[in-house]
């Protein structure tokens, strides 16, 4: 088992690396630099701008330096916020969103599936409408949706919780809230129709057969195989939750991640979209590999497969 | 024992046992429609569907105004209106940024009334004012500054000023919220709430129709959400098909590929494809979706191609010399189509989605036009003064998720023999 | 030797939004101890919804609606549930088709026969893993002690159908109810676990209900059977009586749609025309009758009462009936069974 993780971690760093050279080639096809502007700038000032930055150099030894710079984890500097380094955003912004993402992630876990599953064992009864109605909403309302609501009704009108920043500790609740939606209601169907379809499997009849009381046969039996198709969410979740906070980070004012990422599209500032971008994807192939590993745990069927080759 | 009578007791011809009711044999697509048909919340969301696509098109035919039309004088009006009777019959109404505009009883809107800067000229103007006395310069502006700090805002109506006590609005304390002054009649109490006339959905903050703009906003998003399903289609199915198809070596590459894409958020290649392609306009972000969402279609068609082309029909198509093409259109693909329809259904919710989060981040389509997530994103600003500017594209975007995500279900069921419920 | 399992009348249906599926309408049976009963029947003739109605392990919609099972004296559609998980892996236990999907694929062979053995018995854990590895050695897995901490899908198909009898018989149940055991598995295989049931049998002294589509298992192994068809049953007797002297027109049937090899003959087979009954709406009268060569008005309009034909044989034909035509190789006359 050891070697198929080391072989997928080894595919994990190659990904990274062909994502990084994507995007560095891209980002540099991009007709006119990175100071092009409505108002021109003097000649003079570009050229002092493309020396500064090595703009000058050949692509090639451009691409080099930023691999080179990669390894040891300097991205650039930020095109527009001068004197900052792409690097500085990350370390300031991603504490932020890995704390929101974070709680996000909690939440969901800790309501999605206990929903999903009472729903299940209540099928058609009023508490598994209920659930259903509430999931069904949270996936079609989008989370910039949500988040301006939980604005409107609970800062505005009600003035429970503060508009914008985490100053105040309940400044968390409402990007946490926004953020989960939609994933926590996915979690919930998911869950939900995965246990459904585990309760319909021949192995939950012989444990009845068997006599093992319900609520051993739901708990053991059920719980676990109805997780497996749960956990291959997580990674999807993972991705969902990074881009999420670009628009939530807006709506609430939050020094995150995502706020800068936004702000450096708007602003065509293109080292820091390719940082930002470089480390969300190096971020999201991690955890997808974190997710495998917890799902060969879970599934013996995966462990042993992969682990014979 | 019971006696029975013995003519009971006669063979019956094969003619007289045909009692049974046969049911009537129906084509797989007959079959599925049948189901679909009784699956209620899947009639539902066909219905919403052919809906909203009705009022994509034929919506804008019967609204006055342009989705670029601006007025001025009409800005951020809310769909429903307050209306105070300020003298017999002249009402007025107030909009979220002190505007008053006059209406009339039904909700039409009048105009808008010039307002009056409360300087030095409204103290010494005798007749336009009923505070007639004569002060001192420094006397005027204390009762500026007080007039300024009891909140109070003079419009102009018919050479009279129209006084407006605001402070209600602001102290949550006082008992009231508007006070207006006209001809030294007080009113303070609505005279009624009526439905806005002109702007059904209300009005944006540059005086545009919010109504015309979600119809041109269906417009954009559904055209950005079929064509680039449309796109994604025609990728994913291709690829996949080819992939499992070929198998072998070929498929590996192709399937390696995807995971590549696959293993970084769709939604980043979205982004940077669109900061690549550069200028904003609708077919920037067709090109992106249907450019990146085509894996899921790719891996779905390959899995339904790997699991068929060993079946035997496929089989026999082989041994019986038909070209590779025609065994990949006529038989695999006819074949895999329940499946691809359904991811096609849930494809064009997700792409309408991301349409609206990229318009949201800022990487929409350029203004004037607008889709649902351009709309919903300015309506942010103002969101604690007119929430109704969000709610109506909100709205048009959850509805339009639920519809196709209710026909998907639906469309699962009823194409997926498998899933079927007793 | 005594009675063991005695079911009386027993009606189960399954309330879909669609209507009533009348799954099993009236059976009626017993069994001594150390009989082995074959139910055997097509799918959708209410043989699995018998088995399943004995341990009352109907799943929703299901539900029992009338007559009794009782066993050892118990009528277990009286108990409460968690009277029935008592019995139920204890007294009476199942094993099922489709051994690849019956085992629960994310826990080991030990952890699934260890909670069923701690269940029913006061075993300590030692000791049930020690009974456990007996248990697998007894039904021929070899090297139990190491295999028994592998998971589900590391075995063969006939060796999780032989987990799954160790498992069943680990608390030395009165009674065994076998659906399709065999159906799932290779021919070799296939007679080795009904050896390996028969040598249990005479070891453990265990009654077994067989429940099957496959007459060739039947014949191998059974002292009774009953025949089923469309919720009802069709013909009862001993192996001799049904394989012989069959005198149900279904019965027959089923005879000639299974190849027999007598030696340089070959015989047609007859398949039996036209599809099972739907159970939604049965029809009013003999649920074979539509398929049936020798129909009469009266199996049209009347579901046949059981002819009594000797103390072990019954058959629910018309065609028994003394007003009925003769018709060759049905003894007229029998009399009619309460």
């Amino acid at each position: 088992m050891g070697k198929y993780f080391l072989k997928r971690f080894a595919a994990a760093i190659l990904t990274i690396l062909l994502i990084a050279t994507i995007t560095f080639f891209m980002m540099h096809s991009i007709p006119g630099g990175p100071f092009t502007r409505e108002r021109p700038v003097p000649d003079s000032i570009m050229v002092r701008l493309n020396e500064k930055y090595h703009l000058d150099d050949p692509v090639f030894i451009q691409y080099l330096d930023y691999m080179k710079g990669l390894v040891t984890l300097d991205l650039g500097p930020s095109f527009s916020i001068i004197g900052k380094d792409v690097i500085d955003l990350i370390k300031g912004g991603f504490p932020t969103s890995a704390k929101i993402g974070l709680m996000a992630t909690v939440l969901i876990i800790i309501l999605g599936i206990p929903f999903g599953i009472i729903s299940a064992l209540k099928q058609n009864k009023p508490i598994d409408y209920f659930v259903m109605f509430m999931a069904t909403l949270g996936v079609t309302v989008p989370s910039f949706v949500i988040a301006t609501l939980i604005i409107y009704v609970f800062a505005g009108l009600l003035g429970w919780l503060p508009t914008y920043g985490l100053q105040n500790p309940l400044g968390y609740i409402g990007p946490v809230v926004a953020l989960s939606g939609y994933s926590l209601s996915f979690v919930t169907r998911l869950t939900r129709s995965s246990m459904l379809e585990v309760l319909r499997q021949d192995y939950i009849r012989t444990a009845r057969a068997n006599g093992i009381k319900e609520i051993v046969v739901m708990g053991k039996h059920a719980v676990r195989n109805a997780l497996i198709p749960v956990i291959t969410y997580v990674g999807p979740m993972v991705a969902a939750i990074l881009t999420g906070s670009f628009v939530i980070e807006r709506i609430f004012a939050l020094p995150g991640m995502g706020g800068y990422f936004v702000e450096s599209i708007t602003n065509r500032d293109y080292t820091t979209i390719m940082g930002i971008t470089v480390f969300y994807a190096a971020f999201y192939i991690i955890m997808i590999l974190l997710v495998d590993v917890a799902y060969a745990l879970v599934d013996p069927r995966i462990r042993f497969e992969k682990g014979a080759k | 024992m019971s006696s029975i009578d013995k003519s009971k007791f006669k063979f019956v011809t094969e003619k007289e046992k045909e009692f049974e009711e046969f049911r009537p044999s129906l084509t797989y697509w007959q079959d599925a429609w049948r189901r679909l048909k009784k699956n209620k919340m899947s009639m539902v969301g066909l219905v919403g569907i052919i809906l909203i696509i009705l009022f994509a098109i034929i919506g804008p035919l019967f609204t006055t105004m342009s989705y670029s039309d601006q007025i001025n004088d009409f800005k951020n009006l809310s769909p429903i209106l307050t209306i105070y009777e300020v003298a017999p019959e002249t009402y007025v109404t107030l909009t979220a940024d002190y505007s008053l505009i006059l209406v009339d009883k039904k909700g039409n809107l009048i105009e808008r009334l010039e307002i009056f800067e409360l300087t030095d000229s409204v103290i010494t103007s005798e007749e336009r004012t009923d505070l007639t006395k004569v002060l001192s310069p420094a006397e005027q502006k204390k009762r500026n500054d007080e007039a300024k700090k009891t909140l109070i805002k003079a419009y102009t109506y018919n050479d009279e000023l129209i006084y407006l006590d605001y402070s209600g609005a602001v102290d949550k304390e006082l008992d009231y919220k508007y006070v207006f002054t006209y001809k030294g009649v007080v009113t303070n109490e609505k005279f009624r709430t009526v439905w806005n006339k002109k702007y059904p959905f209300g009005s944006d903050n540059l005086g545009r129709d919010v109504l015309t703009r979600v119809m041109y906003g269906a417009r954009i998003s559904l055209t950005v959400a079929f064509v680039a399903s449309l796109v994604n289609f025609i990728i994913g199915v291709t690829y996949g098909a080819i992939a499992g198809y070929e198998g072998g070596r070929v498929d590996n590459v192709m399937m390696r590929i995807v995971d590549i894409i696959n293993s970084v958020p769709l939604v980043l290649i979205i982004i940077l494809l669109m900061v690549l392609i550069g200028n904003q306009g609708l077919w920037t972000i067709i090109l992106a979706i249907g450019l990146v969402y085509w894996v899921g279609m790719a891996r779905l068609v390959r899995g339904q191609i790997l699991a068929l082309k060993e079946q035997e029909f496929v089989l026999a198509a082989t041994a019986l010399g038909v070209a590779r093409k025609n065994i990949i259109t006529r038989h695999l693909i006819p074949n895999a189509m329940g499946p691809i329809i359904i991811s096609m259904t849930m494809m064009i919710p997700s792409a309408v989605f991301t349409e609206a989060f990229m318009s949201f981040i800022g990487l929409g389509v350029s203004a004037p036009m607008a889709s649902w997530g351009t709309l919903a994103n300015n309506a942010l600003s103002g969101i604690l003064s007119s929430p109704y500017q969000l709610f109506f594209p909100a709205s048009a975007i959850a509805i339009t998720m639920l519809a196709f995500n209710f026909l998907g279900d639906g469309l699962r069921d009823a194409l997926d023999p498998r899933l079927r419920k007793g | 030797m005594g009675k063991i399992l005695e079911v009386n009348n027993l009606k189960t249906s399954f309330f879909t939004h669609l209507g009533e599926v009348q799954a099993v309408r009236g059976s009626s049976f017993s069994m001594n101890e150390g009989d082995i009963l074959g139910i055997v029947g097509e799918s959708g003739s209410g043989k699995s919804v018998t088995a399943m109605s004995i341990i009352n392990l109907i799943e929703d919609p299901g539900k029992i609606k009338e007559g009794s099972v009782i066993f050892n004296g118990k009528d277990l559609t009286k108990l409460t549930e968690s009277e029935l998980t008592e019995i139920r892996g204890s007294e009476i236990a199942m094993i099922f088709q489709d051994p690849m999907t019956s085992l629960n694929p994310v826990f080991t062979i030990k952890n699934l026969m260890t909670e069923v053995i701690l269940r029913h018995t006061d075993m300590s854990k030692k000791e049930a893993i020690a009974h456990a590895i007996k248990m697998l050695d007894l039904v021929g897995i070899p090297h139990p002690e190491t295999r028994i901490n592998a998971y589900p899908h590391q075995f063969s198909g006939g060796m999780r159908q032989r987990v799954m009898i160790a498992t069943a018989l680990s608390c030395d149940p009165k009674l065994l109810i076998a659906d399709e055991p065999t159906t799932a598995l290779d021919v070799t295989i296939q007679a080795q676990i009904l050896e390996l049931l028969l040598k249990l049998k005479d070891e453990t002294n265990t009654s077994i209900i067989i429940i099957t589509h496959d007459l060739g298992v039947i014949a191998e192994v059974c002292t009774d059977i009953i025949v089923m068809y469309g919720g009802m049953m069709m013909e009862k007797g001993t192996v001799d009586e049904i394989f012989y002297e069959p005198n149900h027109p279904y019965t027959n049937g089923l005879h000639n749609s299974v190849p027999h090899i007598v030696s340089g003959k070959r015989d047609r087979l007859i398949p039996i025309k036209g599809s099972p009954p739907d159970l939604m709406k049965p029809p009013t009268g003999c649920p074979f009758s539509p398929r049936c060569p020798h129909a009469m008005q009266i199996c049209l309009e009347e579901a046949a009462p059981m002819f009594k034909l000797s103390d072990t044989h019954t058959s629910a034909c018309w065609l028994l009936h003394e007003d009925a035509p003769q018709v060759k190789g049905y003894t007229k006359g029998g009399k009619q069974d309460d």
